[in-house]
């Protein structure tokens, strides 16, 4: 099912200065793979060494944080969207 | 041996004579406080009598550059305006970029201090180290493009200029010192203070590079440091370079950074940030812009024509974005990019204007102010075109803008009645800026202990929690930011660092990006005098301990008494968005935080035994007798 990822502004001369990028995937580590399965260039932006979330990304599952239901394993529906957002704050 | 990287030029003019008089700070003064307001604190705290109303004649008002200002080092671009604050009473300042600060050194001044007020309006130029009082009756009246594009046709183009607008003229709260059309020191109400002293304008004629010790060692680190900045994937570089501050909004209203509604909503309230962000902002800029050998030139111009609104100007900041669209439920971009430039040209603080706004939207949902009072204005969540009316009323000084809300919250409330208190967000008089403890508790300390209150640009534990720590600083944090207690060690390294930062010259966005042994070794080869990270504690200890006691001898005696507003540490919680059920305890950090600094956890007084090991002997015979 398709949903549509947000990434954030300083990752979209990866995506062809694309802000949304649509995905497929049952649950939310799934559409964020097709992601990067999309743009490779993401892979090491969106990911640690260790294959989980880089520390300082926050991820939002039409408006909420996947940390309060089930993380990566979230379900997701058609239409609905993801958006990836760095930890880093200033201005 | 004379310290280099400085000018050992000091200009300190009495207004009300309209004689000048220079020192020498001296080496000693400088290798201990650097410059900006590490030299400004020193300056004022000596000099100035304590008590002082902050807009009396006898106030000292001073514009600093610091060691690395002028320089090869990398955002070496700043200057810094301190005084007494006429908004909290405590000690004041504000950082400033663009093009001034290097030209006031090119210029032949580390600084220049004010004191007096001048009969009528007047301003200062400064060339070839001289500093001349003029009458400014020509230009009092204009707005702030409008007098550098005047004093530039006077003393030719490479003439640089900070200046109060009308907003200041009037002493205004509000008002900032404004330099390259929309760089504003807006912070602490300083442009309020130079208003009062009727001091239009410094203009300064640079002829002179600044002269380092070692110009090649200076070079090669910047080079060095250049390499770091362009290495793929540095995400503070990207955020900078490609779209300045405007790239976080959509994020930081999303993830709870940014505060919305006046503090009291969240995302769902305002699911259409991304049309005041990153993409959004950046289609309308025509231009990039960068201060003075800035890499990461994070600024530009912008030009906005939809309907009603036909503006070229300064791209808006996030906290504008924030200010005057997330805190006002506004998504309508051009209406903020004519907000700025209302603020930018009329000399006001961009936070404190839009949180002012923020402010009379809620009492008028509430209540509070009706139609009437308003003069007709219909002050509702997200009208953007009462809120650039009552923007630029605020600017002119007329109406309900200009007479009940023109010097911001603490004192609208005063006009409007106590029952106002309950929208008003603001830690000691100073409008709170748009980052939220709900979502950064570090900050909520910051806003309260730091001598500046409410501020966003003291360094502390919250650039930890927030990923805005320079690279190879040292002491992470390594801890849940929601736990309140063991922070302390980690909030003062990370502020003594960030008052060298301040009084060297640099620019805090650079210092993100910049690793920060490089920060020692620019002072090194700038000044000839060798600081490593261990100095650099030292001397930001030292600046931190003189800012704090400047506020204890003004009768601040516990700076703890500072109450941050319920609301702002989520009392009662958020029920929905990132930071839903959270209350902060930032009472907890702030005890700590004096604790690691040397100062009393209970009352924030610095210990005799630490202003004694700073070389503070005096001030410590002042607080402890």
């Amino acid at each position: 099912m398709s949903v549509t990822v947000r990434v954030p502004p300083y990752w979209r001369r990866h995506t062809g200065r694309r802000a949304d990028v649509s995905a497929e995937g049952a649950t939310v580590g799934e559409a964020l793979a097709d992601v990067v399965r999309q743009h490779p260039e993401l892979g090491p932006l969106l990911y640690g060494d260790d294959g989980e979330l880089a520390a300082g990304l926050s991820v939002f599952l039409n408006r909420e944080s996947i940390t309060r239901r089930d993380g990566e394993r979230t379900p997701v529906s058609p239409g609905d969207s993801l958006m990836v957002v760095l930890a880093i704050a200033g201005g | 041996m004379a310290i280099k990287g400085v000018l050992h030029r000091l200009a300190f003019v009495d207004l009300n004579t309209g004689t000048v008089t220079y020192e020498d700070p001296g080496d000693e003064l400088y290798e201990k406080y650097l410059g900006g307001y590490g030299l400004g604190a020193y300056m004022l705290y000596t000099r100035q009598k304590p008590g002082l109303d902050a807009l009396a004649p006898e106030a000292m008002l001073g514009l600093l550059t610091g060691p690395l200002t002028g320089t090869d080092a990398i955002t070496g671009n700043r200057f810094i305006a301190v005084g007494k604050s006429p908004k909290t009473g405590t000690w004041g300042d504000a950082n400033c970029g663009g093009y001034f600060g290097p030209a006031l050194k090119e210029a032949g001044l580390d600084g220049v201090f004010f004191t007096g007020a001048a009969k009528d309006p007047v301003y200062v130029l400064v060339q070839n180290g001289e500093v001349t009082v003029e009458c400014a009756a020509d230009y009092w009246g204009l707005d702030s493009v409008e007098t550098e594009a005047k004093f530039q046709a006077a003393y030719g183009k490479r003439a640089r200029v900070a200046c109060i607008g009308p907003s200041g003229e009037r002493v205004s709260a509000l008002a900032a010192i404004i330099n390259d059309g929309g760089r504003a020191a807006g912070r602490s109400g300083l442009g309020m203070v130079m208003g009062s002293k009727k001091l239009k304008a410094v203009v300064a004629v640079p002829s002179s590079p600044v002269e380092v010790a070692d110009a090649d060692a200076l070079k090669a680190v910047r080079q060095r440091v250049l390499g770091e900045y362009y290495k793929a994937g540095n995400p503070a570089y990207e955020l900078f370079s490609s779209y300045g501050t405007c790239g976080i909004t959509a994020g930081s209203v999303q993830k709870g950074d940014a505060p919305i509604k006046n503090w009291s909503g969240t995302v769902h309230d305002f699911p259409t940030a991304e049309k005041i962000s990153d993409d959004a902002v950046i289609a309308t800029q025509t231009r990039k812009y960068g201060c003075w050998r800035c890499p990461l030139a994070c600024g530009g111009h912008v030009k906005v024509a939809e309907g009603a609104y036909e503006v070229e100007g300064h791209k808006p900041e996030y906290e504008t974005l924030a200010a005057f669209g997330a805190m006002c439920l506004n998504d309508n971009l051009a209406s903020i990019t004519v907000c700025n430039d209302i603020c930018n040209r009329m000399g006001m603080d961009t936070i404190s204007a839009g949180c002012t706004v923020a402010f009379a939207i809620e009492c008028y949902e509430r209540g509070i102010i009706t139609k009437e009072d308003t003069g007709g204005l219909e002050l509702t969540w997200g009208n953007h075109e009462a809120i650039v009316k009552v923007t630029e009323q605020m600017g002119d000084g007329t109406g309900f803008g200009g007479i009940v809300l023109g010097d911001g919250i603490k004192t609208a409330v005063g006009r409007i009645g106590p029952e106002a208190e309950v929208a008003a967000m603001h830690c000691a008089g100073e409008e709170l800026p748009m980052h939220d403890p709900r979502c950064s508790p570090g900050i909520g300390a910051s806003f309260v202990i730091d001598a500046t209150p409410g501020r966003h640009t003291q360094y502390g534990s919250w650039l930890d929690e927030a990923a805005f720590l320079p690279p190879d600083l040292g002491q992470p944090l390594h801890a849940d930011k929601y736990v309140y207690n063991g922070k302390g060690e980690n909030g003062a390294y990370v502020s003594r660092w960030g008052h060298v930062v301040n009084a060297s010259g640099l620019c805090m966005f650079g210092c993100t990006v910049t690793p920060a042994p490089a920060v020692p070794e620019f002072l090194t080869h700038a000044m000839g005098v060798e600081y490593t990270m261990d100095k650099v504690q030292e001397v930001g200890g030292r600046i931190g301990a003189l800012r704090m006691a400047f506020n204890i001898r003004e009768g601040v005696r516990n700076p703890l008494d500072f109450k941050l507003p319920r609301r702002v540490l989520g009392d009662p919680p958020l029920e929905q968005g990132d930071t839903a059920g959270v209350t902060v305890d930032n009472i907890v950090e702030i005890k700590d935080y004096c604790a690691a600094m040397g100062w009393d956890p209970e009352t924030g007084v610095p210990s005799r035994e630490t202003l004694e090991g700073y070389d503070l002997g005096f001030v410590a015979k002042d607080l402890h007798g």
